[in-house]
This record gives structure tokens, sequence and C-alpha cells, in this order.
């Protein structure tokens, strides 16, 4: 089909009051950029999201799929081989938490659409499943106060850092699941939760023996940007320049954030 | 030394519950992260600086997590990541700064470095594997066609 002819046929569907292709395809990408958005929310690269897209678009019978995503938006153009063209855009920026069972889960789920597409409804039915899924807040809990005494431990102290260490990663994760949904600005949340955690180490350190370094060492690990500076480099190295810097500047200032929080509140305990 | 083995495969295995991976992914991803530990060392005791030995240890963990995708035909990423937790820089960040806030500038400028250097390590390695997997992928690829004809 030509380029005349597309217009022609474009020139059509707005007389008969439907320029973006029809509901079916609409219903399809809205789907599409559910899966798009949700793998970008959960930490995946931004390649692999493009990727993600235009095998199922051709999987559900598209020509063409054209996809652009950066970390804040995601943008989709769907041409269809009659010549519709359905487009859509969305925003990716929620406070939600990184949680790779879901992006799994997802990755399986395209898997199996690429190799035997299946209807509709179907697929609605298992994006909606996967996006209720949450994350057992207990398994995290454990997680985070696993983490944060380990590696107390890890970085040269004694095992009462690590237990006091455990102790305040409760409180850094009582903080990301009750005050992170208010304070949706990731640099002042990462900052103020330092500061917190700092200054509540400071003053246990005036009571306990304990290293406080080593245990804000400790809690420090729990807050370092480390998964958004590893897709920072891999989206970089791949080509996606402007994720990749957006990423990176994002997670310098978030690392900056952090050290100042901490440094802040060493300061104000003195 | 021992403790630090352990305590990066349990720190790892933290990480791995925090951000939820399957529960079939858990182990491999907390082995990952104490091999990486276990590289780092190795490569210290040859080479005494702080990019080399990050750099191995970086390039240990992209290229288990790409072989542990394969294996376990999930993303590559989260094995990835949890694996580079025990090189994240966070001792070096923190007395970067806290040195920065007492003025001490040779001890912030020194321990700064580090921390810039770990980070670059890190970049380094796992673009290094990113490129190569990518080769390698095109090349299997090609030689499979070529097999078929």
């Amino acid at each position: 089909m030509t380029m005349a002819d597309k217009i022609r046929r474009c020139e059509q569907m707005q007389q008969m009051d439907m320029p973006q292709g029809n509901a079916a395809d609409v219903r399809m990408l809205d789907m599409f950029m559910d899966i798009g958005a949700m793998m970008i929310r959960n930490g995946s690269e931004v390649k692999r999201v493009e990727d993600t897209l235009r095998r199922m678009g051709a999987a559900y019978g598209a020509e063409r799929m054209d996809v652009f995503a950066i970390t804040s938006t995601l943008v989709c153009t769907m041409n269809m081989p009659d010549g519709t063209v359905c487009s859509m855009s969305r925003g990716t920026r929620d406070g939600a938490k990184t949680d790779f069972w879901k992006l799994e889960r997802i990755n399986a789920l395209s898997r199996e659409y690429c190799k035997e597409p299946f209807g509709m409804d179907e697929l609605k039915s298992r994006i909606d499943e996967i996006e209720q899924m949450a994350a057992p807040r207990l398994t995290v809990c454990v997680g985070s106060v696993l983490a944060a005494g380990t590696l107390a431990v890890f970085f040269g102290g004694s095992i009462l850092d690590g237990v006091a260490a455990a102790v305040f990663a409760v409180g850094i994760w009582l903080l990301q699941v009750y005050f992170a949904p208010i304070c949706t600005n990731n640099i002042l949340f990462n900052f103020l939760c330092s500061f917190v955690t700092g200054v509540l180490i400071g003053l246990a350190g005036r009571v306990l023996p304990i290293h406080e370094d080593k245990v804000m060492i400790g809690d420090i690990m729990l807050l370092i940007p480390g998964l958004a500076l590893t897709n920072a480099v891999k989206d970089m190295f791949v080509g996606d320049t402007i994720t990749g810097s957006l990423r990176l500047v994002e997670s310098v200032l978030w690392a900056a954030g952090i050290a100042c929080g901490f440094a802040l509140a060493v300061f104000i305990c003195r | 030394m021992a403790v630090q083995i352990v305590t990066a495969l349990l720190g790892s295995l933290g990480f791995a519950m925090m951000f939820n991976l399957g529960r079939r992914n858990v182990i491999p991803a907390a082995i990952n992260g104490m091999c990486t530990w276990i590289v780092y060392i190795l490569v210290r005791n040859i080479i005494d600086d702080v990019f080399i030995p990050s750099l191995a240890a970086s390039l240990w963990a992209a290229i288990y997590a790409e072989i542990a995708a394969r294996v376990m035909k999930a993303p590559a990423n989260q094995y990835l990541i949890v694996g580079l937790v025990p090189l994240l820089p966070g001792a070096p960040l923190y007395y970067t700064l806290s040195a920065a806030f007492d003025s001490e500038w040779e001890m912030a400028k020194s321990s700064g470095n580090n921390t810039l250097l770990f980070v670059l390590g890190i970049a380094v390695g796992i673009s290094l594997i990113c490129g190569f997997d990518d080769i390698i992928r095109k090349v299997y690829k090609r030689f499979k066609e070529r097999e078929k004809c």
C-alpha cells in the first residue's frame, strides 16, 4: 500500500469518525502498553521492552511496530496491514518497587503469546493477574533486614553492628512502604530516609557500643541505586543513550541524596 | 575473608528477596553474589588495585548472569543485579562524604576515587559482556543457518 493510498484511507476513516484504527486494535495496543509499562516499572532494560512489544505486535498481526521508550514514557505506533494506524503513549512513572518475579511472568506471557497468540480476553485476564500480584511485604522486609545486617558485617562491622543495621533496616522498610507513596520525589525521599536513619543510628551510637559508620554503610546499601546504575550502563551500551543518560543522572543524584543525608546526620549527631 | 564470603552470599540473598525474585531464581542469584566477591578477592590478591578486580568481578557476574539466564530461561538482569551487590561502593561513598564534611580533603579524594573506580569497573564489565553476548548470539545464529543449507 503506497503512502497516497494510506492518506486516502485515513481520510475515509476520518469521515467515518474512526481515525484511530478499529476498536479491537486499539484495545490490543492498550494491553501491549500495559505490558510495556509494567516491564519498565519493574526493572527491565528499554531495549527489552521495545523488543517484546515489537514481537507481540508481529504475533498479533501488525505490519510494523514503532516503539519508543524512555524511563518515563512509552510511545507505540501499530501499523496494521489494512493501512490503519494506531498510536498510543503512556506515562510509566509511579513509585512502584522493582519486582523481578512480575518481570519474569510478563516475559513468559509474551513468549507464550508470540508462540501462539491467544484471544484478547484471555490476554487481558492474564495481564491483570500479573498486575495484581504484589510482592509479599514480609519477604521484602526480611530481605532488607538480611541484606543490611550481613552487609554491615561484610564491610568490617562486628556482629552487634550487623544486628543494629538489621534493626534500622526495618525502619527503612517502613519508610519505603508508608512514606514513599507520599513523597514521590525520589531524591528527596532518599535524602530524608537516609537522614532520619542516620540520626537514629547516631543517637543509638551514644548508648550502644556500635561502630556507627559500619551500621550506616549496611543501611546505605539498601538505598544505593544499583539497579538504576546497572540498567543505565546496559541501556547506554546497546544504543539507548537517552534512557541510559537519564538513568545515570538519576542514579548519581540519588546517590548524592543518600550520601548527603547520612553525612548531615553524622555532622549533627557529633 | 571467610566472613566476607558468607556475608556476601547472605547479603545478595537479602537483595534477591527485596527484589522479589521468583523462588527458583533466588539461590542461583545469591550464589552469583558470593562468586563475584570470591573473584574480586582472588584478583585483588594478584593485582592490588580497585579497578581491575572490580572489572574482573563484574565480568564474572555478567557471564554468570547470561549463562544462568539461558539455563533457567529467565531474564538475565535479575541475576546480574543481585550478583553485583557486593561490588556496590556503599562504604567508599559513605567515607567520601563523611570525610568531606570533616574537611579532610585528602581522605575524601581517595575515597571518592575508589567509589568512581568501583562504578567504572562495574560499568565496563557489564558493557563488555553485553556487547560480546550480542556478537556471540549473532554468530551462533548465522552458524545455524549455514548448517541448515
